[in-house]
């Protein structure tokens, strides 16, 4: 009994030590090798291509809050590539009754960056901290506005590191078959993660996408659906 | 003097002009107005339409289409129940409010938000006929040859900053509302389209239930 209540100690005091251990301690760095041109690297296979003009839209679910306080939001998420602008893109969100929450836009700049325009947004939500979350966010998914890459390895999966204005985002890829697993956002620990699924091919929307921010306790859930004048 | 007279006056005719909802005269006489819409809504006791919804983004050039169930009962209930391309239930009774997605069900108590109030308020004015008694909004009344308009302009800076005005049109031989539009500051616009109206059907209860 002694016996197995030390191992249960010990196995509880590695488990603190390693879930303490920072997220880029346990990948082991590569060098990445191959094309020169940023763009062509993996995490860029997965940058979602819309026609001029296509519009993709998704039913969306904002879940989060701290034991009491809890909220749920519910809308519709729409992405649209703007015609005949050159790469700008815009996403907007609404409530059900058509109200915008908010309208933002991404345009690349002749320099290859990205300008971000924030078009309207609901005075309550007007917050930076509000605006850069969603933001960062919708530039993973979308990979816009993104910095250089460096290479990660662990246990047979790829983990591309950019930085974030505090912190780091990992795409982690899976090799064969290639595969986009998850975006990692990350601290000194991982403090959220962005799942995808349904992307085929791997440059278009996906038919689902889940955010899980951890450290700011709230989860976003869109599904595609197809509006009913389509 | 005088040049100055006739660009003023201009000025404000382009801008009496613009103000004019395009196809509609101004109603002169209001009180007529509103005592002929309380005596058609007088004996209305329940309604159900069916409704297009079709959000317009202005800077898109882009809309979304959704389709549902509208159903009044009097005095202050309202069922609006989206069906495609998702599911979406708001009901509104008295002074609480349900709203059911796809994965939760939230009771909001309008009491303690100013803003529901006032949106839940329209809907309910618009059935009964009491639009012109909202303190939230000042309404002009116009008309055209087939449909009768009511244009709200909220008061208050809060509302303002949500809806820039809402239109309430109404079939002018039953008084029947066909069309809202709720107008937005950022030149976004949803338009609410009713069809199919049905009246004073015997509506089951529980389709107004809160609880």
């Amino acid at each position: 009994m002694n016996l197995s209540l030390k191992h249960v100690s010990s196995l509880l005091l590695l488990l603190v030590f390693f879930g303490c251990k920072p997220y880029e301690k346990t990948l082991a760095p590569q060098q990445l090798s191959g094309p020169k041109d940023l763009r062509s690297l993996n995490p860029y296979l997965f940058k979602p291509r819309l026609a001029d003009g296509e519009k993709v839209l998704y039913r969306c679910h904002f879940d989060g809050g701290f034991f009491f306080k809890k909220f749920h939001l519910s809308g519709l998420l729409f992405f649209k590539e703007m015609e005949d602008e050159g790469d700008k893109q815009r996403v907007v969100f609404a409530n059900e009754m058509g109200l915008t929450f908010f309208d933002f836009g991404w345009q690349m700049k002749a320099d290859g960056t990205d300008s971000f325009t924030v078009y309207s947004i609901l005075p309550k939500l007007n917050k930076p901290a509000v605006i850069k979350t969603l933001k960062k966010d919708i530039e993973l998914v979308l990979l816009r506005n993104l910095g250089e890459f460096k290479l990660f390895q662990k246990d047979g999966l790829e983990y591309y590191q950019t930085p974030l204005e505090k912190g780091f985002a990992y795409f982690v890829i899976g090799k064969s078959p290639r595969e986009l697993k998850r975006i990692d956002i990350v601290g000194k620990k991982r403090v959220a993660s962005i799942y995808q699924f349904g992307k085929q091919p791997e440059n278009s929307m996906p038919d689902s996408i889940s955010i899980i921010h951890t450290k700011a306790h709230f989860t976003i859930n869109a599904k595609r659906i197809t509006d009913a004048g389509s | 003097m005088n040049r100055l007279l006739f660009f003023t006056f201009c000025l404000l005719f382009s801008l009496g002009v613009k103000a004019q909802p395009k196809g509609y005269q101004p109603i002169k006489n209001v009180a007529e107005f509103q005592q002929k819409l309380s005596t058609a809504t007088a004996s209305l006791k329940s309604l159900q339409a069916d409704f297009v919804q079709t959000k317009h983004l202005a800077l898109l050039a882009d809309k979304i289409v959704s389709k549902g169930l509208f159903s009044y009962q009097k005095d202050d209930k309202v069922r609006i129940e989206y069906k495609t391309p998702f599911q979406y239930l708001m009901v509104m009774n008295g002074g609480t409010i349900l709203v059911r997605d796809e994965q939760k069900s939230t009771r909001i108590n309008t009491r303690n938000s100013k803003m529901m109030q006032s949106v839940n308020r329209i809907m309910v004015d618009c059935m009964s006929g009491r639009v012109f008694s909202n303190p939230d909004f000042k309404v002009s009344a116009y008309s055209s040859s087939s449909r009768d308009l009511l244009l709200l302009r909220p008061v208050s800076a809060d509302l303002q900053r949500i809806y820039s005005s809402i239109e309430v049109y109404l079939n002018k031989s039953d008084m029947d509302v066909v069309m809202l539009v709720l107008k937005e500051p950022n030149g976004d616009y949803t338009e609410m389209v009713y069809s199919g109206t049905r009246h004073n059907l015997a509506l089951n209860e529980s389709l107004f239930k809160t609880r």
